[in-house]
């Protein structure tokens, strides 16, 4: 049977400085599958991770994209860390087989995560989501990522307002035309009757966000034609893997 | 009849519908009282307007919600798993402020302005109430613009999630 593949939220989550290269490493310490998280484009077009739009340089607020590489590293984090870029990140853990799931702002980042991915042999290991904040449509967020790379894991993470989430929140045209592969949903609007329902569309059945032990019990012990939750995001990840090491045997 | 709220002073103009159905006499205090929903049975001599009554809901069901975190070993110990975290809510329909403190296993709130507040809220009072009762998504009110969140995003939709989880535990234990 298969075993819920577990996503540490920008690394350890809530433990330690996220999007950092130690947050990264402790979560793969873990015994995380991944790292789910965000990236931004450099004025050069170079992949880094970061959340934030913005850095905050000699007390002004500077668009990362306006920023060089040199510039961004010579930035320090609370722990004095540079933000890492994402060569950086591939190039360390290569060989331990760590996936990547990138919440995406625009095609264009989504295209060099790829190309970047690429070098390092790594295509296979990566996921590019649609974060659940963007009301674009599958076909206006994914066509031109879609068309570049045939085979590039896609996931649609469904936007946050369809609080009761029904068929047409999908986009199921779309997502067969697209060959999306996954359906990501916030686990206050996961249950199993959405599991079910996702399943038997014959998409991957994602939950993130998943806090507290009888949330993550209640997700990891759900079961489905002999399967498990395909993936789980946390921003307490270390428990998450705890878990399901408990319930998932 | 000229009702005056006892906790703002202001006159009473219009009275929720359910107050002009559940008037009756207490033969035992003699007074006159009126089912207000969620601030129970009060006495004429007491009356409050709706407006006070949503601020006095929102401050009872944190405070609830902070016995809870003395009293509840799950909600205590799922508190545990955060750094503490302060959000100041402000509602701008009125000057009702009020803080939330949680993690490092333990729920506060009070009245008033908390300086050092990384996280702010804004939104109406009403909305508010209506989350804190489970009657409402934060996330709708999020995307509607009801609700705006200033700091860090993940910790103030958090909140909610701890919200949630206290009701849950509320609803199954019956309070503790």
């Amino acid at each position: 049977m298969n075993k819920t593949i577990i996503w540490g939220h920008r690394g350890t989550g809530f433990k330690g400085i996220q999007n950092t290269f130690s947050s990264f490493k402790n979560a793969i310490d873990m015994g995380v599958d991944g790292i789910k998280t965000e990236t931004k484009l450099s004025k050069e077009g170079e992949v880094i991770f970061s959340y934030f739009n913005k850095l905050k340089i000699n007390g002004e607020d500077i668009p990362i994209q306006e920023l060089t590489i040199e510039e961004i590293k010579k930035f320090k984090l609370e722990n004095n860390e540079s933000i890492p870029t994402l060569r950086e990140v591939f190039e360390a853990f290569k060989d331990s087989d760590t996936k990547y799931n990138f919440d995406i702002a625009n095609p264009k980042e989504g295209i060099q995560i790829i190309k970047t991915a690429k070098e390092y042999g790594l295509v296979d290991h990566i996921e590019l989501a649609k974060p659940s904040t963007r009301p674009d449509s599958l076909s206006d967020f994914f066509t031109e990522i879609r068309n570049f790379d045939k085979n590039v894991m896609l996931v649609n993470s469904v936007f946050l307002k369809h609080s009761v989430i029904e068929d047409k929140h999908f986009e199921l045209e779309d997502m067969r035309k697209l060959n999306i592969n996954g359906i990501n949903v916030n686990y206050n609007y996961a249950n199993f009757e959405l599991f079910k329902r996702i399943k038997d569309l014959g998409f991957k059945f994602c939950v993130w966000g998943v806090l507290f032990k009888r949330s993550m019990k209640r997700f990891l012990t759900m079961n489905y034609k002999g399967e498990y939750i395909d993936a789980m995001m946390s921003n307490q990840p270390d428990r998450l893997v705890k878990f399901r090491n408990e319930f998932q045997n | 009849m000229n009702l005056t709220c006892t906790g703002c002073g202001n006159v009473i103009e219009t009275l929720p519908i359910q107050c002009a159905h559940n008037l009756s006499k207490n033969t035992e205090t003699n007074q006159m009282e009126c089912y207000m929903e969620n601030c129970g049975v009060i006495s004429i001599d007491e009356y409050i307007c709706e407006n006070c009554c949503t601020k006095r809901n929102i401050m009872k069901l944190n405070k609830t919600f902070e016995r809870l975190s003395s009293e509840n070993e799950e909600f205590k110990e799922e508190l545990a798993f955060f750094d503490k975290k302060i959000i100041q809510i402000n509602t701008p329909d009125s000057d009702f402020k009020f803080w939330v403190e949680f993690g490092n296993g333990v729920y506060l709130c009070d009245k008033g302005i908390k300086d050092e507040a990384p996280i702010t809220f804004t939104i109406p009072k009403k909305s508010m109430n209506l989350i804190l009762e489970g009657k409402l998504e934060a996330f709708d009110e999020f995307f509607s613009g009801n609700l705006k969140i200033a700091g860090d995003l993940q910790y103030g939709i958090i909140f909610f999630d701890i919200v949630k989880l206290a009701s849950e535990i509320i609803s199954e234990t019956g309070g503790a």
